[in-house]
């Protein structure tokens, strides 16, 4: 499904990434793990195409997307979360989940003309299978931390998408909150679907991916499956330092 | 020679420009108010009241320095304590800026005055050009002025915790440096080199209304040419301006000349955004 | 009176065109876009040389003039398209300046600082648009109709995806979608309705030079679109009238017709600030802008 190339990218004379390769495989759940600074995120946004890398390739089903802007990228299959929310403050969950669903808001003329027909009942279920408590036209500034962080992962799976690449998905959330998303990921990974995603803890990572890629200073150190990694003793040095 | 005497000129309220960017971040438009505002309060008081001029160009300093001191005390401190981001400043700084415009109209009538300090004087020939002794004084003093400023930055006390406040405020905050009274004080040092520019501008060229706005711009771009945060690059952009305007002068109309500096500010925007000798410092958003 | 209270009633209504489209460049891309004047002014010169040298109808000489204000904006957005904030903002002032020299300069086709006159009355349909009540009711059917244009627009999905170009362009651009091209269409389309305005203040001026579009003009849109209130159309109408009023009771001032200009000037400029000081989002304003 997505294929990394020799990623190489430096910020200022400091190698962040240094010649990464992996694959993520259809329907399968790859977990990106490494200490803090490893470039994880560098490289998820790499991949989703908002930092350039120096050197490399992206390979989406064995084609070349590393020339592709972050918004050709979302529109062949990537879809991604943040690992702080990136919502919009002035517009309402119904606005963000609209948004999230087609691109017919960006067409300047059928807008001006048609009025469209909401579906409100639609993005309801939404916000009940994601168990957002709020209306829809609330607006997202009213929103709890780890409501947007659900209302983000409800608009990437919203999107037509084959990979979704999530970005800590429950780092800074609360107990309850937390379960609910690893049962939402539990769902899609029954579903088949196939998912990036980056996290910190260990034991979330173990009961939920298929396949772990462990990252350090830039490179990475270990791939496998789960108890592969999280036993390599490269990986635990990485964590715990020389 | 006419591109050095404009370039020394510029180099003058270009540094002030830029210091007050520098500490601020900012763009100071209304800094073309203090200099519009100083080089009428020159002529009001030495040809209108018929003061000495030696008395009457020390209180045009000090009119200079008391009015940018109280825009930044009564316009730009209140607006920041409000979280203003930068466009909203440079908006209320073009207010200032028109303002004074329309206050000197009003006072003084919108026609060109001439101060008839020194009169005309025949040129001296040097190295094949002709020269007035006033265009020597004025690069002489704009030459001595920016030396000063620049020794006093780099080495006076008070200058390293300028220069402190510039490269980063929240830290320069954090060990104890009281920030406020520095960015005040990049003011009231910008206001008064202004004071001398405007001196130096009413002796050589004329006092009108529309001097504030183009030498506001000019400044601008001066320092945006040069690299914006450094001082040799705002005076380098400024003699670039200054010969740009004049030398193009061979080659095009003389009615383009207020559309040259943004001619060669759109060429470095597009093409070279960090300027001349900047570093990349506040260059995106 | 009433002759009077009909032409300022049209220049207040050609101004709010002007701040209503330039509230849509600044309130929904969040770029401080100060060109306006010279889209105006192309327009203005566009419909008068159009229809005076040219011998082209008003009709197709006023949508020119928006297509061509648009086509000046489009030249600038790709120049300009890396720029942001402060940057961005002094090189569309610059382009003012470039706009006026060339008015001033290029002297076979807009005479120079001559300027143009006898600019001839629109026909429509050969009807003869006079200038008073006829032209304030022409002027009135094309502010509507802008206005209602840039109110569906807002209100719609695509206004709500322009704020959320502004808010957040990255997020944006996750979701796929193109925050380039959508920059693109906000500016070309208040190009389009600024040099729209700037061809009917031509054919109700009747005469137009350089100075008509100077950088003192910039103040009063920006006044105007300030004081409604960024991202409110109604804001900007609202705006408009309160801020063009105003200015208008120093006519009844014993003061001299010179000093009526820099007095006004003065008076934007207070209110401007005193607006940034006290009530920085305007009277109607939802949004701050950084």
């Amino acid at each position: 499904m997505l294929k990394v190339e020799n990623i190489t990218k430096s910020f200022g004379g400091v190698q962040a990434i240094r010649g990464s390769n992996f694959v993520v495989e259809k329907n399968k759940v790859t977990a990106l793990i490494g200490p803090n600074g490893a470039g994880k995120t560098t490289l998820f946004d790499i991949i989703a195409g908002f930092v350039e890398p120096d050197m490399g390739r992206v390979l989406l089903n064995g084609d070349d997307v590393t020339q592709l802007l972050p918004h050709e990228r979302a529109d062949r299959g990537m879809s991604r979360t943040f690992q702080h929310a990136r919502l919009f403050r002035y517009l309402t969950i119904l606005d963000h989940l609209m948004m999230a669903t087609d691109n017919a808001d960006t067409k300047l003329w059928q807008n001006i003309w048609r009025r469209e027909r909401v579906h409100c009942d639609e993005y309801d279920a939404i916000l009940e299978q994601f168990g957002i408590k709020r209306t829809l036209d609330t607006p997202v500034s009213d929103l709890s931390y780890g409501q947007r962080k659900l209302l983000q992962i409800a608009m990437a799976l919203r999107r037509g998408h084959q990979l979704l690449m999530l970005d800590e998905p429950v780092a800074g959330v609360n107990k309850v909150i937390q379960e609910k998303i690893e049962q939402l990921l539990l769902d899609l990974k029954a579903r088949g679907e196939t998912v990036l995603l980056i996290d910190h803890d260990m034991n979330f990572v173990r009961r939920l991916s298929d396949r772990v890629i462990c990252l350090d200073a830039g490179m990475v150190v270990a791939a496998g499956t789960p108890n592969e990694v999280l036993s390599d003793p490269k990986v635990m040095e990485a964590y715990l330092g020389k | 020679m006419d591109g050095l005497i404009a370039g020394a000129i510029y180099s003058l309220t270009a540094s002030g420009m830029s210091l007050v960017y520098a500490t601020n971040r900012f763009w100071h438009l209304a800094h073309g108010a203090v200099l519009l505002s100083a080089a009428y309060a020159l002529y009001g008081l030495y040809s209108l009241l018929g003061l000495n001029f030696y008395l009457s160009s020390i209180l045009t300093v000090i009119t200079a320095m008391v009015l940018g001191l109280a825009m930044y005390i009564f316009l730009y401190r209140p607006l920041r304590r409000r979280r203003a981001g930068n466009l909203i400043m440079l908006i209320a700084s073009a207010g200032v800026l028109l303002f004074f415009e329309g206050f000197a109209q009003i006072l003084f009538g919108s026609d060109v005055k001439t101060l008839e300090f020194i009169e005309v004087q025949a040129g001296i020939n040097v190295g094949g050009v002709l020269v007035t002794p006033l265009q020597l004084i004025i690069i002489a003093c704009s030459v001595v002025l920016l030396l000063v400023f620049w020794i006093f930055i780099k080495l006076s006390p008070t200058g390293k915790k300028l220069r402190a406040v510039a490269d980063n405020v929240e830290l320069a905050r954090l060990t104890g440096i009281n920030t406020d009274r520095f960015q005040a004080l990049s003011f009231v040092i910008a206001s008064a080199i202004a004071g001398c520019a405007a001196i130096l501008i009413a002796l050589e060229r004329n006092v009108e209304p529309r001097m504030g706005v183009n030498f506001a711009l000019v400044s601008f771009t001066s320092s945006v040419v040069g690299g914006i945060g450094s001082m040799p690059g705002s005076i380098l952009g400024s003699y670039l301006i200054g010969f740009a305007e004049n030398v193009t002068l061979w080659v095009i109309p003389s009615g383009y000349k207020e559309a040259i500096p943004f001619v060669v500010l759109f060429l470095f925007l597009v093409f070279r955004q960090n300027g001349i000798l900047g570093v990349e410092k506040g260059m995106r958003e | 009176m009433t002759a009077y209270l009909v032409q300022v009633f049209t220049l207040i209504l050609i101004y709010i065109i002007v701040a209503a489209s330039l509230n849509l460049a600044i309130g929904f891309t969040g770029l401080l876009s100060l060109g306006h004047v010279a889209l105006f002014g192309i327009g203005a010169y566009t419909s008068a040389i159009l229809t005076k040298d040219v011998g082209v109808p008003f009709m197709p000489a006023f949508f020119m003039a928006g297509l061509l204000s648009s086509l000046s904006r489009l030249f600038l957005t790709v120049v300009t398209q890396k720029l942001r904030g402060d940057y961005f903002a002094f090189v569309t002032l610059g382009f003012n300046f470039l706009v006026v020299a060339l008015a001033q300069n290029w002297i076979s086709l807009t005479r120079g600082s001559l300027g143009i006159p006898g600019i001839p009355r629109p026909v429509i349909f050969g009807l003869t648009i006079k200038s008073g009540g006829p032209f304030l009711l022409l002027t009135t059917v094309v502010t509507i109709g802008s206005l209602f244009f840039l109110y569906r627009l807002t209100r719609s999905r695509y206004g709500r995806l322009l704020e959320a170009v502004r808010d957040d362009s990255v997020g944006a651009s996750a979701l796929g979608k193109d925050v380039y091209r959508l920059k693109y269409q906000c500016f070309v389309v208040s190009a389009f309705f600024t040099g729209l305005a700037g061809s009917l203040f031509a054919h109700f001026i009747q005469f137009i030079d350089p100075t008509s579009f100077y950088l003192s003009d910039i103040i009063i849109v920006l006044t105007i679109v300030i004081t409604g209130g960024l991202a409110s159309l109604t804001g900007s109408i609202l705006g408009g009238f309160i801020i063009l009023a105003i200015p208008e009771i120093l006519r009844f001032l014993p003061i001299t017709p010179e000093a009526v200009g820099p007095l006004r000037q003065m008076i934007y400029s207070v209110i401007l600030i005193l607006i940034l000081l006290f009530r920085p989002r305007g009277i109607l304003g939802k949004v701050d802008i950084d």
